[in-house]
């Protein structure tokens, strides 16, 4: 009981801070974080706790109240916690916790500084409703409560359009992918009964011979199993959620939110939840052979291509924007090869590597990088950046934190991959392909992340850095505090996967697994394979040399792949022109189409009959009052030139007394036929 | 004595209290009285209503607290009641009365005005709870005609065109609706819903009386092709009118169609089924589409409303547990939703005077708390989880999907047309940099949150614990779709065709 309470405090407690900085926002005003930070970190702390708890004891779940009932239709809103939840908890509420940390100084003065930290912790309750919710409901209902928050977020400094537009982007295509999201979930309860997933999840092997007619409604004949449509219709989500092409369109853009809002969406909270919930669903794919191949194929090419257009890209934001992608895409191809270990590792080490760098790295830069144009609200006086003594001060932690870039993301992210180059080995389906595009993204990433660490050293003023950050708040203390930080996460959720989710997780899957507890057995026995941690890396190192060499040529890389492949190189510059595909193709077709269908089909076939009915009963209604001796208002009344617009001056109250008396004898004597008519009939 | 006689009768007072209220503030003169008279006599029928919820027993089938008075010189009886269908729905018209009367307090001709509000609330009650046909009718009737003074009165520069307009739309519906009343005393023999529900009717009896029927609520709701009065109805009213329209009187016609077409004609409504349907998600697709091309707030918003009305008749139609439950539902809380979008909208109108989306920008800035309140029914109107309007949505297309994928698919498509145009007209108006238009603008006025706050909490109240309203219409609607388990639709075709 006490634990469960426990359990129930985790997502209460930023639930709680939301709702009275919301309503108290009058009052608390710039101490908002007072509140918000100790609810996070208590939530944090009940989160290591967690993991503890489910170590020990195992899974359990949780239930709340129940929310529809309905017939057959019976929601519960419930908790179930297992290893996959905690972990994913633990890395949440951290990172969320020190967002909060770091937000309390980034966002002194902003005006609405209450409204941001209601924000943040409700997108912080929502992500952890999401990986604790019990049933399908739950978690379609805080996905999209997630989208809520990051549109409402990404807009936060809503007096720039850019910003605006880029909340409104992101909230539509995730949106699209949302319609395929929910499709899936009817098909899902209307398929098995139930959206609760355990329940799922256990029955999804008697439905592996259930078939469903795609064609049926055009007359037409098409069997394909019913698990194929509902993990096809569920992957839609992560597509948009998780930044997968064809709908990465909107990460890029979300980075005009707030610094610490892009740390929250990137490493903690909005896009883990596509790769949470194709590792929650497992068991179901597994049994999609043919839907794990779209995944891995979504998943792969989705890491490729955003490696190569971070490799072009100058703007700092971007190059971020991208590499996440690219990891995000490492993560959704690792869950459709099958390797969900590799995948739910990686999201935590790169969830914990990615805060770090937004928080820590990313606004330290600032002091090398120079100008700074200062579009945001607030002043920009007396910042550090312009004055050398206080850029010196910054020198030792600067050095302490560029090292730690260099080398801790190689080592960490490349582990996470690395995992997943062994398991891939024992893929069979297109093992070469994933291969090749497991190691060129290896290379790419590491080609462009040690670029990025040197541009530090020695700026060349190739990358961009200017409009990334705001520079003001990085006091050294707040800096080496957020280090330590930083690190915390990294090695305490590299300890804990070891612990938990490596034997945990393979149990999870196993009962499931096609191959059942022989593949179990298989992969727990196989361990370490030297061809693939040698290749992998092999592929990193390369990275790292081949950014070493750009760096002493003269050349930048850009320049020397723009004079090759012209066409190629432009193509990965303008990311892949998908902005300008939808712009062309959907959204003005789309305005286009709205109006002609509203003038021709509403206008003019359906108003304007009706119209002129009513101008109609004005024609005799004046006509009417000419004969009863009214006055009119003057020979040129408008209301026949305007179909029926009727100015001022021609709703005289006598006209209008007639048109009411006309009206009024109209009902009445509907009314009469009526009533005589039941007279007669009874 | 009292208590227990108030207690019994508490569906009949609920529909006098307005009507001694019309002829209370039909004496006073002070305007201020007239005022909070009205305001008290409102809250007295909703404080009557939470009463009635108080004592409705959820799990009893059929209908609770009859009262039946044969009323002299007519064929009809004075007979209300209610059931688990009925209720949500004088909840919501008793709530949403007194957020009309707070939010017109400074209206001009406050007399005239504050009586029509009670002659709606009358008639709303009443149509929600008559069990007599020719009751019906006559509260049905009486709805329309303070909507009309309302739009011609205290409208736009195009009110009377749009008033008469109404009128005219309306006059057909219950034309319809009055003939197909008349035909089913002649073929049933009396007027009392509960016996007309238990007779037997030649299919082609079924089919002309209920197609007659159908059209004149569809006009109320309104269904796809007969919604051309709308927009203008809604582009000129003021903004107590959308409330009554959105809120109350649409409801009114979906309500119909349960209450008559579904109950007692269940034949007729399954083979009729498929092709509502149909409509229905056309009207979500359509409504959504056209109002992108529009400019004036309130006629997009009037687009939107026949969008989510569309969801409404899906359900009533999907003729299942959880679809009708579902939109039950989602009356109440589209009446909530659409109605407190409506009234923002109205508010910002009556601060300027410009129905033109592209005037605003930058609310967030010059009133936090209108943006605020805003948002939270902006995203409630998209259907966002944890309001109302998601579980409502999320119902009827569970029951939806009982027999069509496509159609939940095109209706999924729907939301998200929705969601387009709505975040579309938010960041125009609310985000972004400010106008000079709007810069000097009050925020909201105490009253005017007073007024609004309370359906904020509503909407998130059913949305985050949906059980609540959905256990008192759950028995209702358990014993309604009980016909249509053993329902042989009726063969339209073969209808025309045999000699």
């Amino acid at each position: 009981m006490m634990m469960n309470t426990a359990y129930i405090l985790i997502p209460a407690l930023p639930f709680a801070a939301f709702l009275i900085i919301a309503l108290g926002s009058r009052w608390l005003g710039e101490s908002s974080h007072r509140l918000a930070i100790p609810a996070v970190a208590a939530s944090f702390f009940l989160s290591i706790l967690a993991c503890v708890d489910v170590y020990q004891q195992g899974a359990r779940s949780i239930p709340l109240y129940t929310l529809i009932t309905s017939g057959s239709l019976t929601v519960e809103a419930g908790l179930y916690v297992d290893a996959i939840t905690v972990i994913i908890l633990f890395l949440v509420t951290g990172v969320s916790s020190l967002v909060h940390v770091f937000s309390s100084r980034y966002m002194q003065a902003d005006p609405r500084y209450a409204r941001f930290f209601a924000l943040i912790a409700l997108f912080t309750f929502a992500m952890v409703m999401l990986v604790m919710g019990a049933n399908l409901f739950m978690l379609f209902m805080f996905w999209e409560i997630m989208g809520l928050c990051s549109y409402l977020l990404i807009s936060h400094w809503s007096r720039r359009p850019s910003a605006c537009d880029a909340a409104t982007k992101a909230f539509l295509v995730n949106g699209v992918a949302d319609v395929g999201l929910a499709f899936g979930i009817y098909v899902t309860w209307a398929t098995f009964g139930t959206l609760d997933i355990q329940a799922i999840l256990s029955a999804a092997p008697q439905y592996v011979d259930q078939t469903v007619n795609l064609l049926g409604w055009l007359g037409l004949e098409w069997q394909v199993p019913i698990l194929s449509v509902i993990a096809l219709l569920l992957f839609m989500g992560p597509i948009g959620k998780s930044a997968q092409i064809p709908l990465h369109v909107w990460l890029p853009f979300a980075m005009e939110a707030p610094t610490p809002v892009s740390a929250l969406i990137h490493a903690a909270t909005m896009v883990n939840a596509g790769v949470y919930l194709l590792i929650r669903m497992a068991p179901l794919y597994v049994l999609a052979p043919a839907i794990m191949n779209v995944v891995a194929v979504v998943g792969g090419v989705t890491a490729l291509f955003a490696a190569l257009v971070a490799l072009t890209q100058v703007d700092i934001k971007r190059i971020l924007a991208y590499s996440t992608i690219s990891q995000l895409g490492f993560m959704v191809m690792a869950c459709g090869v099958g390797a969900y270990g590799a995948a739910i590792f990686h999201l935590v080490t790169h969830g914990a590597m990615k805060s770090f760098l937004f928080l820590s790295a990313g606004s330290a830069l600032q002091y090398i990088g120079g100008a700074h144009h200062g579009d945001h609200e607030g002043d920009h006086a007396g910042h550090g950046h312009s004055s050398g003594t206080r850029v010196s001060r910054q020198y030792v932690n600067l050095y302490v934190g560029a090292l730690i870039m260099a080398v801790i993301p190689p080592i960490v992210i490349f582990w996470g991959p690395y995992e997943q180059l062994w398991e891939l080995s024992h893929v069979d389906h297109a093992r070469v392909a994933f291969w090749i595009t497991a190691l060129g993204t290896t290379f790419f990433v590491a080609f462009y992340l040690f670029q990025g660490v040197m541009e530090i050293f020695t700026p060349s003023g190739r990358v961009d850095w200017s409009e990334g950050f705001r520079p003001r708040m990085m006091r050294p203390q707040l800096f080496s505090a957020s280090l330590l930080l930083g690190l915390i996460p990294i090695t305490a959720g590299l300890a804990l996967f070891r612990l938990l989710i490596w034997g945990d997780f393979l149990v999870f899957i196993s009962p499931v697994h096609p191959e059942g507890v022989e593949a179990l057995a298989r992969i727990s026995l196989a361990g370490w394979s030297p061809v693939s941690l040698l290749l992998g890396v092999g592929s990193a190192i390369a990275g790292w040399a081949t950014a070493f060499y750009f760096h002493l040529h003269p050349a930048h890389p850009s320049a020397w792949w723009a004079e090759r492949k012209k066409t190629l190189y432009l193509f990965f510059l303008n990311q892949g022109y998908f902005d300008q595909v939808y712009e062309t193709m959907i959204i003005r077709p789309y305005l286009r189409f709205a109006s002609w269908l509203w003038k021709n089909l509403d206008v003019r076939l359906i108003d304007r009959p009706s119209s002129g009915l009513v101008n109609a009963s004005f024609r005799m209604a004046t006509g009417l009052s000419k004969v009863v001796g009214v006055k009119k208002t003057g020979e040129d009344d408008p209301l026949y030139r305007q179909g029926g617009t009727v100015p001022h001056h021609a709703s005289d109250p006598r006209f209008l007394r007639i048109l009411l008396v006309l009206l009024v004898g109209l009902l009445v004597l509907i009314e009469g036929i009526e009533f005589v008519f039941s007279l007669m009939m009874t | 004595m009292e208590n227990s006689f108030l207690v019994s009768h508490l569906v009949s007072w609920i529909v006098l209290t307005p009507a001694i209220g019309l002829v209370i503030v039909g004496f006073i003169r002070h305007v201020e009285t007239i005022r909070w008279a009205t305001l008290g006599i409102t809250l007295i029928a909703l404080g009557l209503t939470l009463g009635l919820w108080a004592n409705f027993d959820n799990a009893a089938i059929g209908l609770q607290m009859v009262d039946r008075v044969q009323l002299p010189l007519v064929t009809f009886k004075f007979a209300v009641g209610i059931d688990g269908i009925s209720l949500p729905l004088v909840f919501l018209a008793t709530s949403i009365i007194p957020l009309c009367v707070l939010v017109s307090w400074r209206i001009d001709n406050t007399k005239a005005f504050m009586m029509l509000i009670l002659l709606v609330e009358l008639a709303v009650t009443g149509v929600f709870t008559a069990l007599d046909a020719f009751l019906f009718l006559v509260f049905w009737e009486i709805a329309m005609i303070p909507m009309y003074f309302v739009i011609a009165f205290w409208g736009g520069p195009k009110r009377v065109h749009a008033a008469i307009k109404f009128l005219l739309f309306s006059v057909a519906g219950s034309l319809l609706l009055g003939l197909g009343i008349e035909a089913l005393h002649h073929f049933g023999g009396t007027f009392d819903l509960l016996a007309l529900r238990q007779m037997e009717y030649a299919p082609n009896v079924q089919f002309w009386i209920f197609l007659a029927l159908l059209l004149g609520f569809a006009i109320k709701v309104p269904m796809l092709p007969v919604h051309g009065w709308i927009a203008d109805a809604h582009g000129e009213a003021p903004a107590v009118g959308h409330v009554i329209l959105s809120g109350l009187l649409l409801k009114m016609g979906a309500y119909g169609l349960i209450r008559f077409c579904l109950s007692i004609f269940p034949e007729a409504s399954a083979s009729f089924a498929p092709l509502i349907q149909g409509l229905s998600v056309l009207a979500i697709l359509y409504g959504g589409i056209v109002a992108m091309a529009q400019s004036a707030i309130k006629r997009f918003i009037a687009y939107s409303s026949i969008a989510h009305m569309g969801f409404i008749t899906l359900g009533i139609f999907g003729l299942n547990q959880q679809s009708i439950q579902g939109a039950v539902f989602q009356m109440v809380s589209h009446g909530m939703t659409l109605g407190t979008l409506f009234l923002a909208a109205g508010m910002l109108y009556d601060r300027t005077h410009n129905p033109i989306i592209r005037a605003y920008g930058g609310l967030q800035q010059v009133m936090p708390k209108f943006a605020a309140l805003l948002t939270i029914f902006v995203m409630a109107s998209i259907g966002l989880p944890g309001t109302g309007s998601f579980v409502g949505e999320f119902m009827i297309l569970a029951g939806t999907s009982h027999h069509s994928y496509l159609l939940v698919l095109l209706a999924l498509i729907g939301i998200v047309v929705g969601a387009v145009y709505m975040l579309w007209m938010f960041q125009r108006m609310v985000l972004g940099p400010v106008t000079p238009y709007v810069s000097t603008l009050p925020d909201l006025t105490r009253r005017e949150i007073v007024a609004v706050l309370p359906m904020a909490v509503v909407v998130l109240a059913i949305g985050l614990y949906p059980n609540i309203l959905l256990n008192p219409i759950q028995a209702s609607v358990s014993t309604l779709v009980q016909h249509f388990a053993q329902v042989q639709p009726l063969r339209i075709l073969a209808m025309f065709t045999a000699p």
